[in-house]
């Protein structure tokens, strides 16, 4: 998933400010946030999505941890995109994050989107 | 400007002359027809010489010398009409006529010359009278007045050369004063003067065009003279005659227009000076007069000398004459004072006694609290004196300032008093408790007593009450429940008062109030001077108490601005109060709701030790959504362990619904996946995603010899095994219930050993934030690496939570610990044996954790402990005997092994005595022992007397 520095050789970050952008590949609605998903920050996640309209993908390359709250929103997505009639993808992101895409179940039922395909800066 | 006027006294005066003049020439016209007809003329001649001689004593020198040269022409022409032209006689009579005329002249001149030195020494001494408050404008008219009335046909003082004064005053006696004044003052009369008075004749060919307007004005002869005033040249006088009248001016006229102008000068000073000081002593007057501040001027042995009229008002006295016909213990006494300490304000308290006293020159303010006697307003003063000493430092007078603070002072209190209820009442659930800590921060500022009531029906059950003095405290208690009752309205309903504010609580209000002649004579004997009733009453709703202000002792008089105080503290501890009533409403529904997530207690499970632990999320969660319960179905016991995504109230209806559907399913079929299913179904139908994460174990019945268990997991973390303190995840990951109902679970089948533990615990664990990460798997395997049994996972957990959490947590977590309970089957009387289980289990426990007093606990103090492989391993023969020697063997154990793990894997009980199959397992360096144990117990009073091993041989498996 981290075709870069092995995650455990990067310096220990401080707790990770959240951020979140949205860029438009003409494909993809692409919704990238920075830092940590959780119940403190998850609702600009959902927002977000939200108001995509056409294909959705979240990029969970910066994301440096994803819990309960926010799995509910990728599944709620993917769930809503299924009924509408849309695609919704993730960017896979770190193995911490992928193990609870994994744990949870879904990690094999969501679809990818390849990160060459999600446009933005991604990793060094 | 002021004209000024000749009047008809001087009119007459200037006529006489003229008149004299006209009588003279009819007398001479008498004597030549006299001398024409007569012989006898030497008497007619004589009466001729008197007209010249009668015009010297009463008329000018001009005047006289025409009455003397008609007289002389008379004399000259008269042999032309007498009748002895030529005779002896007659040239007598020329002579005596021409010389008499002649001496009339001379006698007039001197007469006149006599006159005007008098006159001129009048007027100076008339100018130096004019002193006095007359200002510098009145004194230069009446100057010019005098020097009309004595000296000149015409007077110009110009002072406008005084930038300070600017003031001009013009007269003359004949021509037109006005033009003259007018023409001063548009500066087009006048010459360059300069320090000595100069003489201009204004009918010679030398014409200064700053003279025409005297010229025009019929002057003929102009003196003018600079006006000094402390050495400073302030203005110009300028004097001018008529030629017909005083003549021209001659340079022997000079030192006395300087003398006139140098008086002139005095006078002026001193009018200017005693007009200004007092201008300056009338806007000083006025400056005080008007000031807010009240300025009282004390003179020693004097009393007040003065007092504004602010000092008056605040005396509350009409005008300044009274205050300085009262003394000041008068003004004092209609006032209450006291000082900011609340003592009581002395006379010699204040900045001017202190410095009248010669205590304190300079004394600090002083601040002082009064009421008003009469009125029972209150006012808070700020006083400062300053002394005023003469040259010779002797203390002339005291001015004191006093400054009314009352409107800045209530607004520090009312901020002070409203920021400590702020922080008063921010106690959460106790702020009832707070309330008689509201009631003295009340008292004695705002009110000499105050009382908070909160509704008990019609009655109001005081919960703060303080005052003043606190010897009192009780008596207000008293008075309080009788004031504050509530009335049944017609309806039934207790109604609730508005703000209530009495300035001036009335004996007749006291008689209606009172219920009977006794509450009213209690209610009298209270003192209530003045009232204030707010309710205390949260945004929206009834009141729930009353807030009580009373002024008794001090004789203060509430205001609406102590009444809107109240009212503002009554709203704060109103909503103080509702939020402290919902936040425990809110604790206890959410007390209540947690409850019905999680098993009150675990159930006994046959076979197995269970252990659990909750913790909920940061206080604000109130209801997480974590679960776990354990309950007995057709299949074995089953555990769930459960996580519903979101928190709050919503969570919590779902956790209820997802705990009692899989309790359900699992009840009813005993298979924990076909619980999972219809959860999922239910869950997946919903619009509103709702998902559940849930790991559930099937536990094989006690008895059974097969140690499979059947786990699922629903996106929930897989279960920690632990075998011989090593640590294994177990079991599958499934999808996650709720998420997608196209979704199949399955169950799997691990092992579970007696002795191994089972861990379940939900992602809350996981995601623990700690300093700077999360607490993740790695942590936790850590923390329950040789974990020995249910309860100590458990606790090993919590701990490893304790130390790493840091702030708040977002989750909740639960972690569920199952232990496989070593087999024992009992023989003989299992209620006498059950203890001597209790015990040996109780040891192997002990021994587990390495807690020696916990073991010694168990033995007897004569024990005997043959352990015969650790005893070999260290060549001792003797077996560890007594307490002494139970802790000598937990020192050889650590000593021969480097790890020694005894599993008692199957325990027979008779009274008496326990027979435990087992196995050990011990490591020292790269040696590994694993051999079948058999440990044979003794016990006495469910105390370990002794035990001896027997070696089985190695182990099998």
């Amino acid at each position: 998933m981290d075709p870069g520095i092995p995650r455990s050789a990067r310096p220990a970050p401080p707790p990770p400010a959240f951020d979140l952008t949205v860029r438009d590949t003409g494909t993809w609605i692409v919704v990238a946030p920075t830092g940590d998903i959780d119940i403190a920050t998850v609702d600009r996640v959902r927002s977000a999505l939200r108001d995509a309209k056409g294909d959705a993908a979240l990029d969970l390359r910066e994301v440096t941890f994803l819990d309960t709250s926010g799995l509910r929103v990728i599944i709620q997505e993917d769930r809503r995109a299924r009924e509408e009639g849309r695609r919704f993808a993730l960017v896979a992101g770190s193995p911490e994050v992928l193990r609870v895409l994994e744990i949870a179940g879904v990690a094999d039922r969501l679809d990818r989107l390849d990160p060459a395909d999600a446009g933005g800066g991604g990793h060094a | 400007m002021r004209a000024v006027a000749a009047t008809p006294d001087r009119r007459v005066a200037n006529a006489a002359p003229w008149l004299v003049f006209a009588a003279s020439l009819g007398l001479v016209v008498g004597l030549m027809v006299l001398d024409a007809s007569s012989s006898a003329a030497q008497p007619v001649t004589a009466t001729v010489v008197l007209g010249p001689f009668l015009a010297s004593m009463l008329c000018t020198v001009r005047q006289t010398a025409i009455v003397a040269a008609t007289a002389c022409a008379g004399a000259i022409l008269s042999p032309a009409w007498t009748s002895d032209p030529g005779s002896t006689l007659h040239v007598l009579r020329i002579t005596v006529v021409l010389v008499g005329s002649g001496l009339a002249v001379i006698a007039a001149r001197e007469r006149a010359r006599s006159s005007i030195v008098e006159r001129r020494l009048r007027l100076l001494a008339d100018i130096a009278d004019l002193t006095g408050n007359v200002g510098v404008q009145r004194a230069a008219e009446r100057v010019t007045d005098l020097v009309v009335d004595g000296v000149a046909d015409a007077c110009v003082l110009d002072l406008r050369r005084d930038t300070n004064t600017r003031r001009v005053a013009a007269r003359s006696a004949v021509g037109d004063a006005d033009a003259l004044l007018r023409a001063a003052h548009e500066r087009r009369l006048g010459i360059a003067v300069g320090d000595r008075p100069v003489i201009r004749q204004l009918d010679l060919p030398r014409r200064d065009q700053g003279l025409a307007p005297l010229r025009e004005a019929g002057m003929a002869s102009a003196v003018m003279a600079p006006v000094r005033v402390r050495e400073r040249i302030v203005g110009e006088l300028t004097l001018a005659n008529r030629r017909s009248s005083r003549g021209r001016f001659a340079t022997d006229d000079l030192p006395f227009v300087q003398a006139l102008a140098g008086r002139i000068g005095l006078v002026l000073e001193n009018a200017g000076l005693s007009a200004e000081l007092q201008e300056a002593e009338r806007r000083f007057g006025t400056a005080l007069d008007e000031m807010d501040a009240a300025v009282l001027i004390q003179r020693p042995g004097e009393g007040i000398v003065y007092a504004n009229q602010a000092a008056a008002e605040s005396m509350g006295l009409a005008n300044p004459a009274a205050v300085l016909a009262s003394t000041p213990e008068e003004i004092g006494r209609e006032w209450e004072s006291r000082l900011e300490d609340g003592s009581r304000l002395t006379p010699d308290a204040y900045p001017s006694a202190q410095i009248m006293s010669g205590r304190d020159q300079h004394p600090p303010a002083m601040v002082t609290r009064g009421v008003h006697r009469l009125t029972g307003v209150e006012r808070w003063v700020r006083v400062h004196a300053t002394p005023v000493f003469d040259d010779d430092g002797a203390l002339q007078m005291t001015v004191s300032v006093t400054e009314d603070i009352t409107a800045i002072k209530r607004a520090e209190f009312v901020q002070r008093i409203l920021a400590q209820a702020g922080e008063l009442l921010q106690g959460g659930a106790t702020v009832e408790g707070t309330l008689q800590e509201l009631a003295d921060l009340v008292v004695p500022d705002a009110a000499d007593w105050c009382a908070v009531g909160l509704w008990r029906g019609d009655a109001a059950e005081i919960a703060g009450i303080s005052h003043s003095d606190a010897a009192r405290r009780d008596a207000a208690r008293a008075t309080a429940r009788q004031l504050l009752r509530r009335t049944a309205g017609d309806d039934g309903v207790l109604t609730d008062d508005p703000p209530l504010l009495v300035a001036r609580v009335t004996d007749e209000m006291l008689e209606d109030y009172a219920d009977g002649p006794e509450e009213l004579e209690r209610l009298r004997a209270a003192g209530l001077r003045s009232l204030i009733q707010v309710p205390i009453c949260p945004p929206e709703g009834a009141a729930i108490g009353v807030l009580c202000l009373v002024n008794a002792e001090s004789h203060r008089a509430f205001t609406s601005a102590d009444r809107d105080l109240a009212a503002e503290l009554g709203r704060r501890a109103g909503l103080a109060l509702e939020n402290a009533r919902l936040y425990r409403e809110r604790t206890r529904i959410a007390e209540t709701l947690q409850a019905s997530l999680l098993p009150e207690q675990l159930p006994d499970v046959p076979g197995y030790d269970l252990a659990a632990a909750y913790r909920a999320a940061g206080t604000e969660n109130w209801v997480g959504g974590d679960f776990y319960d354990v309950f007995e179905t057709p299949a074995g016991w089953a555990a769930f362990v459960g996580d519903v995504a979101g928190q709050g109230a919503a969570a919590a209806a779902l956790t209820a619904r997802a705990r009692h559907t899989l309790r359900t399913v699992c009840v009813l079929t005993g298979d924990i996946a076909q619980a999972f299913g219809v959860l999922n179904a239910d869950l997946a139908e919903r619009d509103e995603i709702a998902m559940c994460s849930v790991c559930a174990v099937l536990l094989p019945s006690a008895g059974a010899r097969d140690a499979e268990l059947r786990v699922a997991c629903a996106g929930h973390p897989r279960p920690i095994r632990i075998r011989d303190g090593a640590t294994e995840e177990l079991g599958a990951w499934g999808t996650i219930v709720g998420a997608y109902a196209d979704t199949w679970f399955e169950a799997v089948s691990v092992a579970l050993e007696p002795g191994d533990v089972l861990v379940l615990y939900t992602d809350g664990v996981l995601d623990a934030r700690g300093e700077r990460d999360r607490f993740g798997e790695a942590r936790l395997h850590a923390a329950l690496r040789d974990a020995r049994g249910a309860t100590d996972a458990v606790a090993r957990v919590e701990r490893a939570l304790d130390e790493f959490s840091s702030g708040s947590q977002a989750d909740d977590t639960a972690v569920l610990a199952i232990g496989r309970q070593t087999r024992d089957i009992q023989y003989g009387d299992p209620g006498n044996a059950r203890r001597e289980l209790d015990a040996v289990r109780g040891i192997y426990a002990a021994f587990a954790a390495r807690d020696i007093d916990a073991a010694v606990a168990r033995m007897a103090p004569d024990v005997e402990l043959h352990l015969r492989g650790t005893q070999s391993r260290l060549g001792r023969g003797e077996p560890y005997r007594g307490h002494d020697g139970a802790r000598e063997y937990f020192g050889d154990v650590a000593r021969a092994w480097d790890e020694l793990v005894l599993h008692a894997d199957d325990m027979r009980a008779a009274p008496g005595s326990v027979v435990v199959f087992g196995h050990v397992e011990g490591r020292q360096g790269g040696e590994r022992v694993e051999r079948a144990v058999m440990w044979t117990w003794t016990l006495r009073d469910g105390l370990a007397t002794s035990v001896r091993t027997s070696d089985m041989g190695p182990r099998r498996t």
